[in-house]
């Protein structure tokens, strides 16, 4: 491993992925980064990198480069001729104590005996210092006896012209490494004893090969009767060494067929350990296989073999383990465009863009510039940013046509486009696409996506079908239960994602597709159980944890979100997913003032997270502040204009403050999607305030016409119903209306069977929703209505104009 | 952005300190990009959406506070270890020239580049034009600093610095790690301010932080958190450019060693400290 040393900050620090930092006489602290380490090291002059076998070993080094450097200071401190008696005596005795150890004296007269002290110095004075110190004392006797020779060497070696070093920086190097490996110490010892210094030299320029004319030129100084000997038979004797190494090298590097059935068994045991999540024994296999092909393979087949387990890993969902051997494969063939650019997918699928540009920079430079520009464009689709990725794809695939992997950029144009709602543009690149490689069944799969998000479900489902035929896998799979879910073909779906579960049953995607199912059908309780099967599955995925949260707060079961939040930050401290949800478990139980607080920090933490941008802006409408609601909305389309909740809910506030004609360009700006619903809702709302009522009615119809899921036909039924209420019609309402605890269609459920004299249900539905909690937030419009109706005793406080707005604006708020 | 002397109109380089042509002093340049048009435009946008926050949770006094507070009374600090502290202090002498290397080992051998690429790669990502010539610091409204980086805190005269420095949002690797930004790139705007305007980019970036009814008392630790040993402490880091000279020290505060050793090097670095007029406080 490798260790950065300091003597100067007393500290070693271990480096890996992040960076433990061992002060002496301290405590370690871990997971800090190069750039702290940096801060940490600020000043410190004698900072090295060098390899060690554990933490002991660094420690050791750094215990002993501490000391050397307290020694240096110590002897230097006693040549102080304005500090007090009391003083030197005090440096001395600690010079002392230091230089008892053999290893710090030896490094002390290294650093001292390549350099002659400067000033005039009180001799008697520091003498006396050191009458108790026989140790410093002899040092220091022997470091000033021997100063005429250090300035006739230091001399010699400035006189040599640093274009002989290749530079002045390297002049200094040099300066350093014959200082720190004691050569100059050797040089002023072996001349003051009168010598000869041609052994020395040797040694020396062989060491130091890259100085070797500067070196010779500076002994040539030292010594000028010194002639130039024929090639060193040393440098000979290494040469054959080398030969015969190599020799032998190549005898066992031969691979056979026997060795690479034994690889590919081996690799096989480990994708069976992937399989069943245990990345333990995993890991165990894969460091036995690799250290077994260190000994026989070359490192092109090691790489590939770890390549391969890389992405073995990440289908299997393996994020450490795909890093990890990435990694590895990158360290053992650094000129190999396939190991970069699987440490940069790595990087990328744990989060750590900034490394993974470092990655994808190394691919590009090992050749390989068709994978890096696409890598890049990922990497700014990821972070919501599609114009610019559709810019970098197109401009990819054009330039790399040729190349037989252009497939990858032309599939993120296409992505793209739907990513930016461009659907149809995003179905023509598709069909080109799939006409060009009609067996990629990734392209098929992303064909299906599209058109399930245009709301084409049959036609998606077809095209998942034939992405099957093509060994489409799990992706496939998955995306054909999901077009069955949102067809509202829930048994469907479900029965796909349990027979996926069968082969691949740690699959996250598919048991939150699972839960997700449930979810949509209402099914709370189902959810709940389907979401505690995928914690317990996939315990080390942050995803269904944050999952299983938000089903328990969709129960209103807030305490229990709360805990499950909470375990989760404990178990995944700075994860996105479980620290978003902590943040929407608060506004969901209507504490604005903690949500804002809350999504002000997440903002920060997370400034890509769109959603959480969304959200703060919808915790300020619901407190009653609509325009910097308006003005959050706007901010966020600024950056990501293609973010259909933001537009959705800036259509809804405009509609809010009356402001029509702006939501209409809004709302038509966007292709024909899956979520027309909430769409529709909000044209429907506008031809409403335009006593556009018939025009209304026939938007919301048609897009009931087409919903599938429980919510967005609760939604669009209660629009209608409250158009019915408007015009007179409360028993047409009472009929439709399908209504959720903590929705406003609850609310619009009570009045139209209030406003039809269905004076019993009307009562029963009253008494339910003044207990619950979740009706909380409705209560004012609810009195209200039931006085109006005489449901409840009372006279109303205000007009049925004013039910009818705070429903509209309740609708208008939940919709956007 | 483009900038041009304001005597003789010659474009000015984002790294240059002065203008090439009639040599009239520009400026300090990450000062210069700190006072951009652009740069305090989002920052200014990034504080109104924090006064916006504010004014719905009803903390705008507390920030106009906290914003006052942090604009008047933050200081620099500067954590070191006492090796680091001594060298500051004493060097540079011709002892301390000629017996240390003036080069820092670390990064200059092929193959320890990588650690020196990643090094400074985050600084350079953020200041490209001058990253070599800007020293770090911590702001602080309290007697402590980054311990995790050194248990020595020292505290810089304001006015050695406030002409030349720069206050960013938080220690430019994290940064980084957020906004992915990589060298060769911008990073995005709103982030930065002078030193003058500190003020306002510790209100952007803490509001949230503040409570109805905090106490000015409280103020230290929103700016910088309450745990100065962990490397997740968050704090907003001060960019000053150039070296940082012993005579800048006002306050120095620190533990006195465990090792006799150790203790000696300290009462000598207190000495010369003391002879520099600086106020020394050794803790417990």
């Amino acid at each position: 491993m490798r260790a950065i040393i300091s003597g100067e900050a007393a500290v070693s620090a271990i480096l890996g992925r992040t960076v433990q930092l061992r002060p002496l006489g301290a405590e370690p602290t871990g997971n800090l980064r190069l750039h702290d380490l940096a801060r940490a090291l600020g000043g410190c002059r004698d900072v090295c990198l060098v390899e060690v076998k554990d933490e002991t070993e660094a420690d050791a080094m750094a215990q002993q480069a501490w000391a050397a450097d307290r020694a240096l200071r110590f002897f230097l401190f006693l040549l102080d001729s304005e500090e007090e008696a009391d003083e030197l005596k005090e440096y001395a005795e600690c010079l002392e104590e230091l230089v008892e150890d053999k290893s710090t004296r030896l490094n002390l007269e290294r650093r001292l005996l390549s350099n002659a002290i400067p000033t005039l110095i009180e001799i008697n004075r520091i003498n006396k210092a050191l009458e108790t110190c026989k140790n410093a004392s002899d040092l220091f006797e022997f470091v000033t006896s021997l100063q005429p020779t250090i300035t006739k060497i230091t001399q010699a070696y400035d006189e040599v012209a640093e274009k002989s070093f290749g530079g002045a920086e390297d002049k200094c190097l040099c300066r350093e490494s014959l200082t720190r490996d004691g050569t100059f110490r050797d040089l002023v010892i072996a001349i003051h004893e009168g010598r000869d210094i041609n052994f020395l030299r040797l040694a020396v320029t062989a060491k130091h090969r890259t100085y070797a004319q500067a070196l010779s030129e500076l002994f040539s100084l030292l010594q000028p009767s010194n002639h130039k000997l024929p090639r060193p038979s040393l440098q000979e004797q290494e040469q054959d060494k080398e030969d015969d190494n190599f020799e032998q090298y190549d005898a066992s590097r031969e691979g056979d067929y026997e060795a690479f059935n034994r690889v590919r068994a081996q690799q096989r045991g480990i994708i069976e350990r992937l399989k069943q999540h245990d990345f333990i024994t995993a890991k165990r296999f894969a460091d036995q296989l690799i250290a077994e092909q260190r000994r026989l393979s070359n490192k092109e087949h090691i790489a590939k073999s770890l390549c391969f387990l890389a992405q073995q890993a990440k289908q299997y969902e393996a994020t450490e383990l795909q890093l990890d051997w990435a990694a590895q494969a990158n360290e053992t063939d650094p000129s190999d465009p396939m190991t970069s650019g699987h440490l940069a997918d790595a990087y990328i699928g744990a989060g750590n863009f900034v490394a993974a540009y470092a990655a994808i920079e190394q691919t590009e430079r090992r050749g390989d510039a068709l994978y890096a520009a696409t890598s890049r464009a990922r990497i700014r689709r990821m972070e919501g940013r599609f114009a610019e990725a559709y810019e970098l794809y197109l401009a990819a695939a054009c330039e790399h046509d040729a190349n037989e992997n252009v497939v990858h950029a032309w599939t993120g144009v296409a992505e793209t486009l739907r990513d930016m709602g461009k659907f149809d543009d995003a179905l023509v690149q598709y069909r080109a696409l799939v006409e060009r490689w009609p067996d990629d069944a990734g392209l098929r799969s992303g064909l299906a996506s599209v058109l399930m998000e245009a709301g084409r479900y049959n036609d998606a489902i077809k095209e998942f079908n034939i992405a099957l035929q093509y060994r489409g896998g799990i992706v496939a799979e998955n995306g054909l239960a999901t077009s069955y879910k949102l067809a509202g073909n829930f048994d469907r779906a479900l029965e796909i994602y349990d027979s996926v579960l069968q082969y691949a049953p740690f699959s996250t995607a598919t048991l939150c597709g699972r839960a997700e199912v449930f979810r949509a059908n209402d099914d709370l309780t189902a959810a709940l159980d389907a979401y505690k099967l995928a914690v317990e599955r996939v315990s080390h995925n942050p995803r269904p944890f944050a999952g299983l949260g938000h089903v328990m707060e969709d129960l209103g079961w807030f305490e229990d979100a709360r805990k499950v939040y909470s375990e989760g930050e404990r178990r995944f401290p700075g994860d996105e997913f479980i620290a978003v949800g902590s943040a929407r478990l608060l506004r969901r139980e209507h504490k604005f003032q903690e949500a804002l607080k809350a999504f002000d920090e997440l903002a920060g933490r997370f400034p890509f997270n769109r959603w959480v941008k969304w959200a703060r802006g919808d915790v300020l409408r619901s407190m009653g502040h609509p325009e910097a609601a308006l003005q959050a909305m706007s901010s966020i389309l600024e950056a990501w204009p293609d973010y259909s909740p933001a537009q959705t809910s800036k259509a809804s506030l405009l509609i809010e403050t009356g402001r029509y004609d702006e939501a209409i360009v809004l709302l038509d700006a966007r292709d024909a999607a899956a979520n027309d619903w909430s769409r529709a809702v909000l044209r429907a709302m506008i031809c409403k305030a335009r006593d556009q009522w018939d025009e209304a009615l026939l938007r919301l119809t048609h897009s009931l016409s087409r919903a599938r899921l429980p919510r967005e036909r609760r939604f669009l039924k209660s629009a209608i119903a409250a158009l019915d209420l408007q015009v007179g019609r409360p028993e047409a309402a009472a009929h439709l209306v399908e209504a959720k605890a903590g929705e406003i269609t609850n609310v619009i459920y009570f009045h139209a069977l209030a406003a039809a004299r269905k004076h019993q249900k009307a009562k029963s539905l009253y008494e339910r929703m003044v207990q619950s909690e979740r009706d909380s937030s409705y209560m004012g419009i609810v009195i209200e209505i039931a006085r109006r109706f005489r449901v409840i005793e009372g006279t109303p406080s205000h007009s049925p104009a004013w039910i009818t707005h705070q429903e509209d604006k309740a609708l208008l708020t939940e919709v956007g | 952005m483009v900038e041009n002397c304001t005597k003789c109109g010659t474009q000015i380089r984002p790294n240059e300190r002065a203008c090439s042509n009639c040599g009239r002093d520009a400026g300090f340049p990450n000062v210069r990009a700190a006072n951009a048009p652009e740069e305090r435009a989002a920052l200014e946008a990034r504080f109104n959406t924090a006064r916006t926050s504010s004014a719905v949770r009803g903390t705008t006094i507390e920030l106009d506070y906290f914003v006052n507070e942090v604009g008047r009374h933050s200081r620099a600090v500067m954590n070191r270890s006492l090796g680091a502290l001594n060298s500051w202090v004493e060097g540079p002498t011709p002892l301390f020239c000629s017996f240390h290397c003036q080069i820092e080992v670390l990064g200059r051998a092929p193959n320890e580049s990588n650690y020196d690429q990643q090094r400074v790669a985050a600084e350079a990502a953020i200041n490209p034009f001058c990253y070599k010539e800007i020293s770090y610091a911590a702001l602080t409204l309290k007697e402590a600093g980054m311990a995790i980086y050194g248990p020595y805190a020292v505290i810089l005269k304001e006015v050695s610095i406030d002409d030349r420095s720069s206050v960013f949002e938080e220690n430019p690797f994290e940064f980084n790690q957020k906004h992915h930004v990589v060298a060769g790139q911008n990073p995005p705007l709103g982030y930065r301010a002078s030193w003058a305007d500190r003020g306002t980019l510790a209100g952007a970036k803490l509001e949230h932080k503040l409570e109805r009814g905090m106490q000015p008392s409280a103020f230290p630790a929103v700016l910088m958190e309450d745990r100065g040993a962990d490397p997740e402490c968050d704090y907003v880091e001060v960019h000053i450019f150039g070296p940082v000279s012993r005579v800048s020290i006002e306050r120095v505060i620190g533990p006195k060693p465990a090792r006799r050793i150790d203790v000696a090097l300290w009462r000598r670095t207190v000495r010369a400290l003391e002879k520099l007029g600086v106020d020394v406080e050794e803790t417990p």
